[in-house]
Parts: structure tokens; C-alpha cells; sequence
């Protein structure tokens, strides 16, 4: 049975994703790239001393794909909150399909909960990093985007395969990924102290310069 | 003569640090007798030599200043750097002592002054010569009394003696208190040995009894220590393979949902993408995307609905329109399989939801217990660690602990015998001490009642008497030499001892101690040459006694050799025209007036006040010495 309480929470955190990825440009969102974005969130959220939504995943070749988020997905369609377009399916192989769908938000029907999450202090800062996040991801073509958990620290570690969990916050905290982005930066040749944001938006350069070959 | 703020205080702090140097004794502090205190001067800190620097904004960087003293008979000038208090230069008669370090001045001083030590020149200093805004009484601190009695009556040989003697006895009393304190630890330690003793054998079935409950619990730590890695892999393992169930089962469901819609798209509006996804989820798991509602049977009803060619939302029949997908679509053998393939997904996932839930259960379960075990052990563990200490210690342990004690007692008693003979040695030497000095009381007494008289209506005198005081904190008391003072009160006739300065008015005190400090030095100069050196006397004195206090300073500065400086504010009364008037008979009056008003920077309300305060001036000071 899914738990009630942590099915609001991930509903409350989708709307965020959507309503940041509105402000960077980034919807419609399809599917696959939303689960992507949602696991970068909670892999990164040490950066920003935040608790992950979610501290594991099943490492898959085609990225990381949550059904409960999915669920929660479908569920704030049927609300209205959220809107589908492009509705569809892809296979991945042996007569099993993942839904393919672009998702919005539907900013009238959102807005009332959006504005009690700003007025909420603990949401609001999930919902500033998640903000912060999404602009900094949205410098990437979403070509990269759909690719970024293939150079992503955590994910690419080699030392998971594929079909086991990787486990970065619920029995264990070795989160590679937040690790990386502290080190960034701390590599900038500046007497300034670079904050979460900076680290986000360096932490997906280097990601960026890593799916094209650098280093 | 000045305002607050120009500066008064300053120049007899001043001239009291160009003779102390950058030393002086500690914890001087006003209000408290002088007591068994050390007197040995000691270097100031820092922020005290720098206090003058803190006056100027330049930090009196170049500053300098040089006081011209007689002492013992010869003329002496000091001079010193004023944001430091260090030595530069000090003549004595014309003879200039070129790089003298602050040893070497304060070896000199003292043996001009002929005082023993540096620490008997700053006391005498404090007691006798400096009457600062802090007042430090002497008629009334019996043991400020001994040490200047001593140091002024006494050759510096026995002067420096008495103090050493006394030293010594402080010293080895702090010693003795401090061995009895060891003694009575160890006293203590044996006494709680032999209380452990009595009750050893109840402690020790305790003990046995915990070690053995200690050890079963740390073997049931250790077999369960041996199931965490066991319990924690069969966790992780059903944790994978929840999660690959629920990838597989959303994967299958997806498939079944993507048949569905196949069958709906072309039966509803084209731009109604979120209506079709709504009912393709419906159709497949009966669950309302909209209320959350699990309702097979809407399901069973909108299938009809495509299987018959109807609209899916208001049951209208559509006819064979283009591109309408077949009915059949919905119920071939595809869907059939699919359907299957998730309700088997389904009941896979259920079961390893159900592992997993299980393991994750049985994981926490082992934790709590060992948390459990382990909490109860540490706690075991305290109780026998508190019994082990409250076991004695062995036979011969004991045997040892009594030798020790005992060798200590001896030791003790040796100490404390040691210690009784410095004070009976230091007893003698200052009962034969008191004899020299008490060929010098009738001269103190006799000036004091002369000093005392012009100044006071009542009836004064000093007596002669001894006090018994404790050196250190242990042992007999010792006689010393002291003046007392009695007086005739308003409503008694006999004199009657006063033994504090609550007894006697504000007025009558300080007056009371500056004809006793008088006193002492005609007693203690030959040649009857003193300084006194007074900071603002005006301030607890009535219209009266401020004439009458004017007249007694007056005489004690007429006195040959004798030097008077005297600070003042501007105040009404009697005391600056009586000062002033005995300025006018000497030669020179001028130079005998440090008028702040004109020489010191002009604080704000001097400047704004600038006026009346020439008005006052001139009423008090007369044209002659403005």
C-alpha cells in the first residue's frame, strides 16, 4: 500500500518541480526527463543541507523512473493540477511500455497551493533550491538533460549495476554527487565563498562538459 | 586648582608615578585594611604605565616629565617617558645617573629614603605622603600602622628583618595548611578503606553475580553481532527486488494502459489529450484519476462503451468513422496477454512488497534488540566499575596507605612545630622592637594633639597600646605596637575609644588621619621636613571645619622644610582664601599656584561657563594671583 502522507509530500515536491521547470522553460516536461530532473533534485539536496524526498534508486540503463512519483503524477492530473499533453507510450522492450507523456502545470488550479508552500519556511526553501536547479539544468539542451544521470556521479558509479539500488540517503549517505559539487566548488580560484547555488550550476556544467568528452 | 575634568587627579597621580615607577604593591584596594598582604612591589601591567598616554591623542608619544624631590636630605630629579612610565634620567645632587635601569633606581631610593625595600618606599608613599580621592586611613587599619611604624622608627636592618620574619611565617603557615589538608585526604582515604573493608564481602557476591550476568549478555551481543550482516543483505536483497517489481508492474501497466488508449483516442475530441489519459487509466486500473476512487464497474462500462462504437462519455453511437480503431482492438488476444502479464506483475508485487516489508521488520527488530542488550550492558558496567571501586584495596595495600599516613603526621607535626618557633622568635623580636618604638610615641602623641586640637572642637588623644594579631591564618597571637585614638563626644564627658572611622564624622576622619600622618612624620623626620600631598580636601567639609582645616595644612606647610600640595575644585568657603592667604605671606605666591584655568586644555563646560567661573576666580583668588 502506498503511504498516504509521503504521497502528498511527493505530490507537493512534483508541483514545485513543475512550477520551477515553468519559470527555467523546461515544459512541457516528458516523462522520463521529469524523473530525471526528480532524481538530480534529491541527489543534490545535500548541496543545499536539504533532506532527499526519496534516498534510493533502481539503477536502470534508460535513467531513473519512479513509479509512485509517476503515480502521484497521474493523480495531480486527474486533479487538473497538473496538465498532459502528447499522450503516449515507449516501449522498452518485451511488450512492456513506459508512459512518454509531457507534463505541465496548470498554474490556475496550482496557484493556491504554490502560494502556501512560499509561506511554508521549510518548503520554501525546497522550493527555492528546486528554482535554483532548474535554472541552472536548463542551460543544457535537452539532449544533455536526458542524459546527465549517465555522467552523474551517484548514478554512474561503476561499482552499482544495473537492477541493484543505489543507495545515497536511506541506510546509507554515500552521496558521490553532492560530494562532487562541494569539491567543485571548492576548486574556484576565488577568496569568495561559493554558495549552494553556484555549486548546483557548476556541479551541471561539469556534466555538461563530461557528455561531450571533457573531463 | 581646577574643574572636574582638567586634570588635579592627573597631576598627583603623576607626580605619585615618577617616584613609584612602573611598579607597585597589588590589590591596594581602598576601603580594606592592609592586613598580612604581601608589600613587595610588583611591575605594573601594560594598560596601567600607559595610563597617561591614554590622556592625549598623540599617545604622549614624546612626553616626558621630571620631578625634582628632596629625600633624605638630597636634592633628587627623576624624570621618566610618560607613555611608558620608563626611566630616563635621575640626578642626585647634580650628579646624573645616566641609564639607570628601574633596580638600580629602586635600590637608591630606598637607601636615600632609608627604607628597607622598594615595596616600605611605595607604603610609606601610600600611607603618609599621598592622601589620594581613594583615602587610605591609617589611624584606624592597626595592621597599616605596625608596617609604618616599623618602617619609619626602626633602622632598615631590622625593618627589613621584621618583614622577612613575618614573610617566613606566612609562608610556612600556607605550607602547613596545605600538608594538614594532605593529611586530612589521607586521613580520610584510610577511613573510607576500612568502611569498604566492613562491607567487602556483600560487594563482592555482588560483583560476582553481575560478571556473570555481564558475560552472558555480552555472548548474546556477540551471536546476534553475527545475524546483522545476514539480516542486513536479505534487506537490501528484498528492497531490489521490490523495486524491480514495482518498475516491472508499472512497465506492464503501462502497456495495458497504452492498449486502452489506442482504443479511446479516436472516440474523443482531438484536443482532449488529459480526458483520454483519464479514462485509458481508468479503463486499466479501475481507479479515478479525478477522485481517487478504486470503481471497476465505470471501468466495465466505458470498455462497452468502445467495444460498441460509442462516445465513451455520453454513450452516443459514432458510426464507422475514418480512422476509427476496431472494437475488437480493445478485447484481442494483445490486450488479453497484457492483462495477464500485469495482473501476474501485480501479485509479484505484492509478494515482494510483503518480503520486503518483512525484512525491513526483522532488520529493525535485531537492531532494538541489540540496542537493548547493549544499553543494559553499559549500564551493568557502571555498577561493576562503582563496586570495584568500593572494594578495598589488598592487606598489604592497606598496610601501606597506614605508613604513609603516619610518616605524613610526623612530617606534619615537625612543620607545624617549625612554625611555632618563627612566631615565637618573631614574637620576641617584635615585643624588643616595641620597646624602640615606643621611645617614640610621646612625640607622636604629643603632635597629634597639637595638630588634632586646632582642628577639632573635641577633646583628642592618641594612646599608646598594643593589638593581638594572627600572622597567617594559624597559631598564636602576636602583641604589635599601635596607636588608638579616643575623644569626647557631644554627650560624654570622658574621652571614649573610638575604634573605627563610622565612629567619628565624615569631617572629623580625614582631618583625624592627616594630624596622625603629621604626627608620624615630625616623630619620624629629625629636621622635621615632610610632604603632604592632598587630592580635593574640600569635599566632605562644612563652611566651619573648611576654615579650620585651611588654618592646620597652613601650619604644617609653615613648618621648615615641610611641603604642602594641595588640589582643590573652585569652590565657595572658607578653605581656598584661607590657602591663599598663606600663599600671599610667602614669597613668590604665583609660582605656588597651579591654576588649571589657564593651563590645562578647557573641558566643554569650562568653555561654556567661561565667565562665571572668572567671576568665582576672582572672588576667591584676588587679583594678586590671577
Amino acid at each position: 500500500m502506498l503511504n498516504p502522507l509521503e504521497s502528498v509530500r511527493r505530490k507537493v515536491r512534483l508541483l514545485i518541480l513543475l512550477s520551477a521547470a515553468r519559470n527555467a522553460g523546461l515544459v512541457p516536461l516528458p516523462a522520463s526527463r521529469l524523473h530525471i530532473l526528480a532524481y538530480l533534485a534529491d541527489v543534490l539536496s545535500p548541496v543545499w543541507n536539504l533532506d532527499p524526498y526519496d534516498g534510493k534508486v533502481l539503477k536502470r540503463p534508460d535513467g531513473p523512473f519512479f513509479p509512485e512519483l509517476q503515480h502521484d503524477l497521474d493523480r495531480l492530473v486527474g486533479t487538473g493540477m497538473a496538465t498532459v499533453t502528447d499522450v503516449g507510450h515507449v516501449s522498452i522492450g518485451q511488450e512492456r511500455l513506459q508512459v512518454s507523456s509531457s507534463y505541465s502545470i496548470n498554474a490556475d488550479l496550482s496557484s493556491d497551493v504554490l502560494q502556501y508552500i512560499e509561506a511554508t519556511p521549510d518548503e520554501a526553501v525546497a522550493a527555492e533550491f528546486l528554482r535554483e536547479l532548474m535554472l541552472a539544468i536548463s542551460a543544457m539542451s535537452d539532449e544533455d538533460i536526458d542524459r546527465a544521470f549517465l555522467q552523474d556521479a551517484t548514478y554512474s558509479n561503476k561499482r552499482a549495476g544495473s537492477g541493484t539500488v543505489i543507495d545515497f540517503a536511506e541506510w546509507t549517505d554515500t552521496n558521490f554527487s553532492a560530494l562532487a559539487a562541494d569539491r567543485i566548488g571548492q576548486l574556484v580560484p576565488t577568496n569568495a565563498e561559493v554558495g549552494p547555488s553556484e555549486k548546483v550550476h557548476l556541479y551541471f556544467r561539469h556534466l555538461q562538459r563530461r557528455l561531450h568528452g571533457g573531463r | 586648582m581646577g574643574a572636574n575634568g582638567l586634570g588635579k587627579t592627573t597631576l598627583i597621580t603623576l607626580l605619585y608615578r615618577m617616584l613609584s615607577g612602573p611598579f607597585d604593591i597589588p590589590n591596594l584596594t581602598a576601603g580594606e585594611e592592609l592586613g598580612s598582604r604581601r608589600l613587595e612591589a610588583t611591575a605594573l601591567p601594560p594598560f596601567v604605565r600607559s595610563q597617561f598616554a591614554g590622556r592625549v591623542s598623540d599617545q604622549a608619544k614624546t612626553a616626558r616629565a621630571t620631578v625634582s624631590i628632596i629625600v633624605g636630605g638630597r636634592a633628587v630629579q627623576i624624570e621618566r617617558k610618560l607613555n611608558n612610565l620608563a626611566l630616563l634620567q635621575v640626578t642626585v645632587e647634580g650628579e646624573i645617573h645616566a641609564n639607570l635601569n628601574e633596580d638600580a633606581y629602586q635600590e637608591l631610593i630606598c637607601r636615600l629614603a632609608g627604607v628597607g625595600s622598594f615595596g616600605d618606599f611605595l607604603l610609606m608613599l601610600r600611607y603618609l605622603v599621598f592622601y589620594f580621592e581613594d583615602r587610605r586611613a591609617l589611624v584606624w587599619d592597626q595592621s597599616a600602622q605596625r608596617q609604618l611604624l616599623r618602617m619609619l622608627f626602626l633602622p632598615p636592618d631590622q625593618a627589613k628583618r621584621w618583614t622577612e620574619m613575618e614573610r617566613e611565617i606566612l609562608v610556612e603557615d600556607s605550607q602547613v595548611r596545605n600538608f594538614q589538608a594532605v593529611v586530612g585526604r589521607e586521613e580520610k582515604s584510610l577511613n573510607k578503606n576500612l568502611v569498604k573493608a566492613a562491607s567487602a564481602s556483600t560487594l563482592k557476591v555482588e560483583l560476582e553475580a553481575l560478571e556473570v550476568l555481564q558475560e552472558n549478555s555480552r555472548e548474546k551481543i556477540r551471536a546476534l553481532g553475527e545475524y546483522t550482516a545476514d539480516l542486513d543483505n536479505r534487506r537490501q536483497q528484498s528492497r531490489a527486488s521490490f523495486l524491480a517489481s514495482q518498475q516491472e508492474r508499472e512497465a506492464r501497466f503501462r502497456a495495458v494502459e497504452a492498449a486502452k488508449l489506442v482504443a479511446i483516442q479516436s472516440r474523443f475530441p482531438e484536443k482532449a489529450a488529459t480526458g483520454r489519459y483519464i479514462l485509458a487509466h481508468l479503463m486499466t486500473e479501475h481507479d479515478c484519476l479525478v477522485c481517487g476512487t478504486h470503481v471497476p464497474d465505470v471501468a466495465k462500462e466505458y470498455t462497452k462503451r468502445v467495444e460498441s462504437d460509442e462516445c465513451v462519455v455520453c454513450a452516443t453511437p459514432l458510426g464507422q468513422a475514418e480512422g476509427i480503431v476496431e472494437a475488437r482492438e480493445v478485447a484481442d488476444e494483445r490486450v488479453k496477454r497484457r492483462t495477464d502479464a500485469l495482473i501476474a506483475a501485480e501479485r509479484t508485487l505484492d509478494g515482494d512488497r510483503a518480503a520486503n516489508a518483512v525484512a525491513e521488520a526483522e532488520f529493525d527488530e535485531h537492531r532494538r534488540t541489540l540496542a537493548v542488550l547493549e544499553a543494559e550492558t553499559a549500564e551493568r558496567a557502571n555498577r561493576i566499575d562503582a563496586l570495584a571501586l568500593a572494594l578495598p584495596p589488598s592487606e598489604t595495600a592497606m598496610r601501606g596507605q597506614r605508613d604513609d599516613l603516619a610518616r605524613l603526621r610526623a612530617q606534619f607535626e615537625t612543620r607545624k612545630e617549625n612554625l611555632a618557633i618563627l612566631r615565637s622568635e618573631f614574637a620576641e623580636f617584635v615585643a624588643e622592637r616595641t620597646d624602640d618604638l615606643l621611645r617614640q610615641s610621646e612625640v607622636i602623641v604629643s603632635s597629634f594633639a597639637e595638630y588634632a586640637s586646632a582642628f577639632l572642637s573635641e577633646r583628642t588623644a592618641l594612646t599608646w597600646s598594643t593589638y593581638r594579631a594572627r600572622v597567617g591564618q594559624t597559631g598564636d597571637l602576636i602583641d604589635f605596637p599601635s596607636f588608638g585614638l579616643e575623644m569626647t563626644g557631644s554627650d560624654f564627658g570622658d574621652t571614649v575609644k573610638r575604634t573605627g572611622p563610622a565612629d567619628v564624622s565624615e569631617s572629623q576622619r580625614e582631618f583625624i588621619d592627616l594630624a596622625f600622618r603629621m604626627a608620624l612624620m615630625r616623630a619620624a623626620t629629625d629636621n622635621e621636613a615632610g610632604t603632604l600631598i592632598i587630592d580635593t580636601p574640600e569635599s566632605s567639609l562644612d563652611a566651619v571645619f573648611a576654615k579650620r582645616a585651611g588654618q592646620v595644612l597652613l601650619r604644617f606647610s609653615n613648618q621648615p622644610g615641610n611641603h604642602l600640595i594641595v588640589t582643590s575644585n573652585l569652590v565657595e568657603g572658607s578653605l581656598i582664601p584661607t590657602l591663599v592667604e598663606g600663599i600671599k605671606q610667602k614669597p613668590n605666591p604665583k609660582d605656588r599656584l597651579v591654576d588649571l584655568f589657564v593651563i590645562a586644555r578647557p573641558t566643554a563646560a569650562v568653555q561654556e561657563e567661561a565667565e562665571e567661573y572668572g567671576r568665582v576666580r576672582k572672588r576667591l583668588l584676588g587679583d594678586e594671583l590671577i
